[in-house]
This record gives structure tokens, C-alpha cells and sequence, in this order.
């Protein structure tokens, strides 16, 4: 017995006991072992109710860690499972375009098919597709594995402004009509975001507007403050980029951020995702509203530094 | 009195018992196969110095325990009794109880051990 938890406790009892069974010299001597026992039984009680509450403490620690580390296993999870999508998409996306590319040297090799600029034309519209793929597609991937590609600075909202009425030309040169409503108090307001990276959001986001919109149509721009619910203290700048066009059906509606998602007007399906990974790493929302033939409303907020 | 050193593993907290600095440090989580088996040495160490330990001297003891098995709880107690007769005998003795924020229920352990002594006890939030 010579590593025993309870071995002061247990010298006591035996003593005790042996005090009991000897019954020496009566009554005086068993009271006060009587009362020995009685305070080193409270004792014993008292630090057996402090162990199990302790021990308790700790056990729901425990748990909670437990919990933790099942959602981390579960992300983890969930993070290879996409892994394992964006590569066999890589691979059919690709796919198409050099089997095209393969398919038509080869005809032209061999003679089966004129050598002539249309035919030459074509495959250069597939290198294009690939190497715009392949341009997307790392982008992406530095976005999402390093997040400090992303530098954040300050930047006045004069300057986001300057960006936003940078569009209005080459929309209207395509034959859209451009539309604006900034915010007014910009002079002293500070946002903290990479500003290229940002304005390529606006770019990936006017661009998709475009691609949908027919000529003549509307595309339109609005900034506005939002307030979080908690605190009023922590604002939002959101942005708003509205066009005319003909509108997302709401079934596909969820899946127009996912990687490779192209809708009807191709492209590499990528500038929405992108979009959403700048978003996402600048702490801030990004989402759409629309309905068929009634155009979309994208949106994303940028939190400025309080 | 020897300086007594055992180096901390998964299952056990590092401790140092320096007798020529005055020192007491406990630091690790504790949940040994065998607690009384690992805090036996300890215990006796305590005792002795304790015995012997004169007014003047400041001891700092320092705890840092960020998960401690009911075995080693048992034994903890035990040695945080020794230091709180010790206080009451006129010892120079005071405890620093090193807590992580995040984790509320070190926190509460370390209330619950405090409760039921005299001694000084403080408790400190680290910061990592």
C-alpha cells in the first residue's frame, strides 16, 4: 500500500478501530478519539466535495475542448473533400479547350483540315480560355492558402469613389448606361482594405453585370453605410452593383460564388469566387439578390476600422 | 536542503523546489498514472523545508496548472494545507496562481482551491 491516495485517512481509521476493539481505560479515552475522528471525518468530507466540484470544472473543460476539436476535424474534413472537387473540375474544365486545341493541330497536321487564320483563330480562342483559366485558377489558389497576399492599408473613401467613376466610361462605351449614388462624407473617412484588391472585386462584379445585361440596359452603383446591430459604433461600407439583365434563377441562386459556376455566358466561372475570397479575408459580406428577367443585385460590405 | 528538479512530460507539470532562492514552481498539467506516487517526493520535500524554514524568508510559490486529474487535485491539496500551516505559524509564504484568460474553468479551479486558506494567494491572468 505505498502509494495510497487517502494514506493520512487511513492511518487515522485504523488507529481508530484499534482504539475501539483495545477499549482501554473506558469512556474518557474513546470520547476523544471520538472526536478526533469526528474532525478528521469532516475534513475528509470537505476535501472529497472540493475534489469532485474541481474534478467536475476540469471534466467540462474537457468536453468543450472535445467539441472543439470535432469542428475542426469536421472542417478539415469538408476542406479535402473540396480539394478533391476543385481537382477533378480543374481537370475537366481544362480538359475541353486542349483536347479542342490537340484535336485541331492534329486534323491540320495530317492534313485533314486547312491550315487557314479561321481554323488558327479557333485555336487561339482555346489557348486564351486556358491561359485565362489557368491565370484565375492561381489567383484563387494564392488567395486561399495565403491570406497575406492580401495587404491592407488605409484607404479614404475619396479614393474607393475614384475607382467606382472609373467604370463609367468603359461601361458606357459598351453600350450600357452607367448609374451612381455615392455616399457624400468622404473627405475624413479611413477604410482599411487592399485597394487592388478590391477594385478587382468591383471589376469581377461589373464585368459578370455586363456579361448578363443587354445592350441599352441599366448598370447601376450605390454605396451606403450600414450600422451592425450590436453595436452602432461598428459600421459597414456596403456597395451595390445593380444591372437590368436577365436575372438569376433562384434554384441556382446559392451556387453562383462556387468555384466554376459560369451560368449561360461562360467565362471562367472563377471571378465570383475570387470575389467572394477578397470579401471573405477583408471580414466582410458578400452576396446577390435577384430574380429571372428582373436583373441581380450584388452586394459586399467592407468593415471600416472603428 | 537540495534543489529538487523534475522535468515536465505530457502527463506531469515541471517542478522546481529551490531552497537557496526561496522559489516553489509548479507548471504543466497533471494527470500522472500515479499521482501520490508522483507528488510523494514533493510532498516530503515541502514538509522538510518548511520545518526548517526561518520568519525572515520569503517563499513565492508559483502554480500554473492548466489541467490537474482528481488524483493530483487530492494531492495538491494536501500541499496547499502544508503552506497554509505553515503561514499560520508566522512563515513568509505567499502563493501566485498563473490562469489563461481564455480558459474560465482554470479560473474557477484555482477560487476553488484558494477558498478555504489564509494565506496569501493571488491570482494572476496570463498573458500569451
Amino acid at each position: 500500500m505505498k502509494h495510497e491516495l487517502f494514506i493520512e485517512e487511513l492511518a487515522i481509521l485504523d488507529n481508530s478501530k484499534k482504539v475501539v476493539t483495545e477499549h482501554k481505560n473506558g469512556q474518557e479515552e474513546l470520547l476523544r478519539e471520538y472526536e478526533t475522528l469526528l474532525h478528521h471525518y469532516e475534513k475528509l468530507l470537505k476535501t472529497s466535495k472540493k475534489t469532485y466540484r474541481i474534478s467536475d470544472l476540469l471534466n467540462n473543460m474537457l468536453q468543450k475542448k472535445e467539441a472543439e476539436i470535432q469542428k475542426v476535424n469536421e472542417n478539415l474534413r469538408i476542406a479535402q473533400e473540396s480539394r478533391k472537387n476543385l481537382i477533378s473540375d480543374i481537370t475537366h474544365e481544362m480538359g475541353a479547350p486542349i483536347v479542342g486545341i490537340q484535336n485541331y493541330l492534329k486534323a491540320m497536321l495530317e492534313k485533314r483540315v486547312e491550315t487557314n487564320d479561321e481554323n488558327l483563330a479557333m485555336i487561339y480562342d482555346n489557348v486564351l480560355v486556358v491561359n485565362h483559366l489557368i491565370h484565375d485558377l492561381f489567383e484563387l489558389s494564392v488567395l486561399e492558402t495565403n491570406k497575406s497576399s492580401v495587404i491592407m492599408t488605409e484607404v479614404s473613401l475619396i479614393d474607393i469613389t475614384d475607382i467606382i467613376l472609373g467604370f463609367k466610361l468603359e461601361v458606357e462605351e459598351r453600350g450600357f448606361i452607367f448609374q451612381h449614388q455615392l455616399v457624400t462624407e468622404t473627405e475624413s473617412i479611413i477604410v482599411y482594405i487592399d485597394k487592388m484588391k478590391i477594385k478587382q472585386v468591383l471589376t469581377n462584379i461589373m464585368y459578370n453585370a455586363m456579361k448578363h445585361t443587354p445592350a441599352g440596359g441599366v448598370i447601376r452603383i450605390e454605396m451606403e453605410w450600414k450600422t451592425s446591430d450590436e453595436t452602432s459604433s461598428h459600421k459597414s461600407l456596403m456597395i451595390r452593383i445593380t444591372d437590368s439583365g436577365s436575372g438569376i434563377h433562384e434554384h441556382v441562386l446559392p451556387y453562383v460564388f462556387d468555384r466554376f459556376y459560369k451560368g449561360e455566358n461562360g467565362g471562367t466561372g472563377l471571378g465570383l469566387a475570387i470575389a467572394k475570397e477578397i470579401i471573405e479575408i477583408h471580414q466582410g459580406e458578400i452576396g446577390v439578390i435577384s430574380r429571372v428577367n428582373k436583373g441581380s443585385t450584388f452586394y459586399f460590405t467592407i468593415p471600416v476600422k472603428g | 536542503m537540495e534543489k529538487f528538479y523534475v522535468e515536465g512530460t505530457k502527463s506531469s507539470p515541471e517542478v522546481l523546489l529551490d531552497p537557496n532562492e526561496g522559489k516553489i514552481i509548479i507548471k504543466g498539467q497533471s494527470y500522472p498514472e500515479n499521482a501520490f506516487k508522483f507528488y510523494e517526493p514533493i510532498l516530503h520535500w515541502v514538509e522538510e523545508y518548511l520545518s526548517e524554514l526561518k520568519e525572515e524568508v520569503d517563499v513565492m510559490i508559483e502554480l500554473n496548472l492548466p489541467y490537474i486529474n482528481t488524483s493530483s487535485t487530492k494531492c495538491f491539496m494536501m500541499l496547499l494545507e502544508m503552506f497554509d500551516d505553515a503561514f499560520a505559524e508566522g512563515k513568509s509564504v505567499k502563493i501566485s496562481w498563473l490562469y489563461n484568460e481564455d480558459n474560465e474553468s482554470e479560473l474557477e479551479c484555482a477560487e476553488e482551491f484558494k477558498e478555504d486558506l489564509s494565506l496569501p494567494f493571488e491570482l494572476i491572468s496570463k498573458e500569451e
